[in-house]
């Protein structure tokens, strides 16, 4: 797949799946901008990718104002090809015990922002675009204290699906990619001490058919696939990347 | 292109339509490839030309996936010209459009018969070929088993069996690093199509078109390129999947 003089805006770049595939366009020879909130996390992610074809900027998703500056970055662009809205997070809870701050963060992030970036990043998609958002296996069953994140990840689908209908027009193609566990620093990021996380990914591993977790590798090669011509006649669909996932008839905290 | 290098393929029903365009695709990416047909040699060996014309390497092999001495012997030929097995595609299917008033037992076994048992037929051969490494299976749905259209129940109803399959088959055989997925066309423009009504300029047609969020019916090649990548290392993390390749038709 050849990205040469494509330019690609990745919210969220700066670790996990958006870095992957940061470095999955790089390869394919496109320019590619990166967000994220942490200015150091974003300098360590253009060091390990050490290319000239890598821009980063620090925009929170869930500030409009940030996303006003994440605009005026890829106006100065001048086109944008290739929209990835991947920025989110999780924070796990019983309903019971979920706070006001952790629903709102969570929304405000993988709903507010995603929204907003895109509506924003609209009037930029030449014809042909493509956007493709980060959902969530979690949409498809039902994840014990995974409420509120898998609600945003549910708000995520249905807003790309509309997307795919409204911009279908203009030839822009909107679809979703949804992973299942895979091995990001998303369990530190939601608190887990080591012996919580390798029971989890142990679990995790024996509800996939493939009896094991992903890589981000493999998310970012089927953004690339979506991104690319050969999905030219794909929109408004969403791939599970999720090594097909049995039943997670467990609990997450 | 090479992300099928010296892998082996056998594509059902490949004399035509979407089946001939997978078979030239993986052929393009340096898969040997399979090219079954059940009554047109020449159109399966049409198929095989236009590969080896390009310096790929393909055989065309005649057998009916309804019955399974025939399969049997498709995938005897298989392993005599190329000694193993990595992909199966199951493409070959029989689609007509009949009101239910008029729909015979016959019509119904001719449906189930190519379209799932084939399809069962065919993967339970492949599974003898197939190498320690796992293998690979790709059953050619259709967007009418999530979205059955009318006077075709018997059709989306094979579809809708084929994508159980596929999902049942994941779980079972995940384990041996067998990736088995489902590819939901939506109005693509074949022979088959055409066969079953949905001509130029038909009522069919621009019913189609007008559900069609990208505004065109799908070409061959469209799905093709799809199943290129699920049959690929790039997707070595997905297996019991339905993939929409519709033009939008089925994502809303």
């Amino acid at each position: 797949m050849d990205f040469t003089n494509k330019n690609v805006v990745i919210t969220g770049g700066s670790t996990g799946i958006g870095f992957a595939t940061a470095k999955a366009f790089i390869n394919a020879g496109a320019s590619v901008l990166i967000t994220g909130r942490d200015a150091d996390a974003l300098q360590k992610a253009a060091t390990e990718i050490n290319s000239t074809k890598l821009k980063t900027l620090v925009s929170d998703t869930s500030k409009l104002a940030d996303i006003a500056t994440l605009e005026k970055a890829v106006a100065a662009n001048g086109k944008l090809d290739v929209l990835y809205l991947n920025a989110g997070f999780g924070k796990f809870a019983p309903i019971e015990f979920t706070s006001e701050e952790d629903f709102d963060a969570q929304f405000n992030v993988n709903v507010k922002g995603l929204f907003f970036t895109l509506q924003k990043l609209i009037p930029h998609l030449v014809e042909g675009a493509s956007v493709l958002t980060t959902s969530s296996s979690a949409t498809s069953f039902t994840m014990a204290n995974g409420s509120v994140y898998s609600a945003t990840k549910a708000a995520v689908s249905i807003i790309t699906r509309i997307a795919a209908n409204e911009l279908a027009s203009r030839k822009i193609r909107v679809n979703i990619v949804s992973p299942g566990a895979v091995e990001t620093n998303w369990m530190e990021k939601s608190g887990f001490s080591p012996e919580q996380k390798e029971a989890f990914k142990q679990q995790l591993s024996s509800a996939t058919a493939l009896k094991r977790t992903g890589n981000p590798d493999e998310i970012a090669n089927t953004v690339l696939f979506l991104a690319s011509d050969a999905a030219s006649f794909i929109t408004g669909t969403e791939i599970l990347a999720d090594g097909g996932m049995v039943n997670l008839a467990t609990s997450l905290q | 292109m090479s992300k099928l290098k010296n892998k082996v393929a056998v594509v059902t029903g490949a004399s035509k339509g979407i089946g001939a365009s997978i078979a030239k695709y993986f052929a393009g990416e340096g898969a040997k490839v399979v090219v079954n047909y059940v009554s047109s040699k020449e159109g399966a060996d049409k198929v095989v030309n236009a590969i080896t014309d390009k310096g790929g390497i393909a055989i065309s092999v005649q057998g009916d996936v309804s019955k399974e001495a025939d399969v049997t012997r498709l995938f005897e030929e298989t392993k005599k010209a190329f000694g193993a097995l990595d992909i199966l595609v199951n493409s070959a299917a029989f689609q007509g459009y009949t009101p239910i008033e008029q729909v015979s037992a016959e019509a119904f076994h001719q449906h189930f018969n190519v379209n799932v048992l084939g399809a069962i037929f065919a993967i339970q051969a492949s599974l003898k070929l197939f190498g320690d490494k796992g293998g690979n299976i790709i059953n050619i749905s259709s967007g009418a088993s999530k979205m059955p259209l009318p006077a075709a129940s018997l059709y989306s109803a094979t579809k809708a069996a084929l994508d159980a399959i596929t999902i049942s088959l994941s779980k079972e055989l995940g384990a041996k690093n067998i990736r088995i997925n489902s590819i939901l066309p939506g109005a693509t423009d074949t022979e088959g199509a055409r066969g079953a009504g949905v001509t130029t300029g038909s009522e069919y047609e621009r019913m189609f078109i007008a559900n069609t969020p990208l505004g065109r019916r799908g070409q061959p090649e469209d799905i093709a390129k799809a199943a290129v990548f699920l049959a690929s290392d790039d997707a070595a993390w997905i297996t019991g999947e339905q993939i929409s390749v519709s033009g939008g038709m089925y994502g809303f």
